[in-house]
């Protein structure tokens, strides 16, 4: 299918907090209780639209432990959106969202939109971090803050949408420049202006875009 | 170790922008147990002495998935593990080559580095070796459709077929029975012809203890560290507990909560991250030691 613009998003967040639970409830809409482990980096694309326009979100899914933050540090180049979760349920991942957030400012282009999401809203008896605590951390660094539930799908599309909004509206101020790949919006192939073969099936497009 | 591979994979242009991880689908291991059940009613038909039983037995004793990993993984340390997550490990054998094991349902053909055509056309070949085995974690079918050789002839030979197998496979297994129970003579004097023979495919039930025998963990000292480590605290126990349920999640042996397959990988987890303090525990590891538990007992 063909799309007015590409948007590339990463996943980041300490392990175990369901980042690869929220893509899967995203991109296909299904729950998986045990799944396996995330090594390096693994990705999903969903198509979205928004004020009319098809827009295709390309998103990075990465692994949470330190080992593999060199290679996550790699991914937030080219990025438009991030996800910034934790788990309501550890307090720790919680604490641990600062140095996420300083390394998603250091590596990323600055208009990069960062989303915070507290997950597992499903296990209220677990709690461990209010919802207030996330709004106020999102308040104190400029952030959008949502409380999300995986597994029963509670607000997850809204956050990934939500998302989509903002870089749009972005663009639309012209905050980012939709020609320079490394802000990680790429145009549709029909609006593309480097676009050698038009109409040539958009399979060919979709699988050589925004890779990095 | 792992870091520098993910370093290595996110600086190569080749893998890094292509993470999309198959499923493994990988058949059960077969028991020790189902290995004797096995090994005694072929004695029974062919009317064999078991004389060497008790010496197939002090081998088998031998088996050891922690000791293995570790063989394993100080020798692959300093080498890219690219070709792991291709679906294969790299085992470096006795003599200084290297051999890569295919992970799939069938019997796990040894061969030389990048061979990968060869590796498909022995998958194939070999398919029958493990068709008709006494498999005691076999429950459900559905996991062992295996992705390269994709559930090819197995099962659907004829009855001639299946007699051509089953002469072969005695052949086989005869063959890799002396080369076990001599392995010092053998491995000396018939290098060639060892080297021939795992390129071929070590047998299903051969495979755990020929392993170990190839990159000398069968008698490492580290097997009386392993005990101390089992009983020692570290600090990465509760890391490792987290993703134990999500390693192999869809695999008999290791999909059951707290089940025996869990603990083994727990236990080995744990040792390792003892023993390499460095390293001390990294995501994805647990997935190499439980292909080698599959194989060999903890």
């Amino acid at each position: 299918m063909s799309y007015a613009y590409l948007f590339k998003y990463i996943i980041i967040g300490d392990t175990g907090v369901g980042k690869s639970c929220l893509l899967l409830q995203f991109t296909d809409k299904r729950f998986q209780p045990v799944h396996d482990l995330t090594i390096g980096v693994e990705f999903g694309a969903r198509m979205i639209t928004i004020d009319g326009k098809q827009i295709k979100l390309q998103i990075w899914d990465t692994a949470g432990q330190e080992a593999f933050r060199s290679i996550t540090r790699s991914y937030y180049r080219g990025a438009a959106g991030a996800l910034l979760v934790y788990d309501i349920t550890r307090r720790d991942t919680f604490d641990h969202l600062t140095s996420w957030l300083e390394d998603a400012r250091q590596h990323s282009n600055s208009n990069m939109v960062i989303m915070l999401i507290g997950n597992k809203s499903d296990l209220e008896s677990r709690r461990e971090v209010k919802k207030e605590e996330g709004e106020a951390f999102a308040r104190e660094h400029g952030l959008v803050f949502m409380e999300t539930s995986a597994k029963t799908a509670a607000n997850v599309e809204e956050a990934f949408i939500n998302t989509a909004k903002e870089i749009y509206e972005k663009i639309q101020e012209g905050v980012f420049d939709v020609n320079n790949e490394a802000n990680g919006i790429k145009l549709g192939p029909q609006h593309g202006p480097a676009n050698v073969h038009p109409g040539s099936g958009n399979a060919s497009m979709s699988q050589s875009g925004g890779c990095c | 170790m792992f870091a520098s591979y993910c370093m290595s994979l996110a600086s190569d242009p080749m893998l890094a922008p292509a993470p999309q991880r198959v499923v493994r689908k990988i058949s059960p291991p077969l028991s020790a147990s189902a290995y004797y059940a096995h090994q005694t009613t072929r004695r029974r038909r062919s009317g064999e002495g078991g004389g060497d039983e008790s010496r197939v037995r002090r081998q088998t004793s031998l088996v050891n998935a922690a000791t293995l990993m570790n063989a394993v993984l100080s020798r692959t340390r300093s080498r890219s593990f690219g070709s792991f997550f291709d679906e294969s490990v790299v085992v470096k054998g006795c003599n200084g080559v290297q051999y890569i094991a295919v992970l799939e349902g069938t019997p796990w053909p040894v061969v030389r580095e990048k061979n990968y055509g060869q590796i498909e056309t022995d998958a194939k070949s070999l398919n029958s070796l493990s068709n008709n085995s006494g498999h005691s974690r076999r429950s459900s079918d559905t996991s062992q459709v295996s992705v390269a050789s994709g559930g090819s002839s197995s099962g659907q030979n004829g009855p001639d077929g299946d007699d051509v197998d089953r002469n072969s496979q005695d052949e086989n297994w005869s063959l890799w029975g002396q080369i076990v129970n001599d392995w010092e003579n053998f491995s000396k004097k018939k290098n060639q012809q060892l080297r021939e023979l795992v390129r071929k495919g070590v047998p299903h039930h051969f495979r755990g203890i020929v392993w170990q025998l190839l990159c000398g963990s069968h008698n490492s000292p580290l097997k009386n560290k392993y005990v101390q480590y089992i009983k020692a605290p570290s600090p990465c126990e509760k890391v490792i507990r987290r993703d134990i349920a999500r390693t192999y999640p869809e695999h008999d042996y290791f999909k059951e909560k707290d089940g025996f397959g869990q603990e083994s990988l727990f236990n080995v987890m744990k040792a390792y991250s003892l023993h390499d303090r460095e390293v001390g525990y990294c995501q994805g590891s647990a997935f190499i030691v439980g292909l080698l538990l599959m194989q060999v007992s903890e």
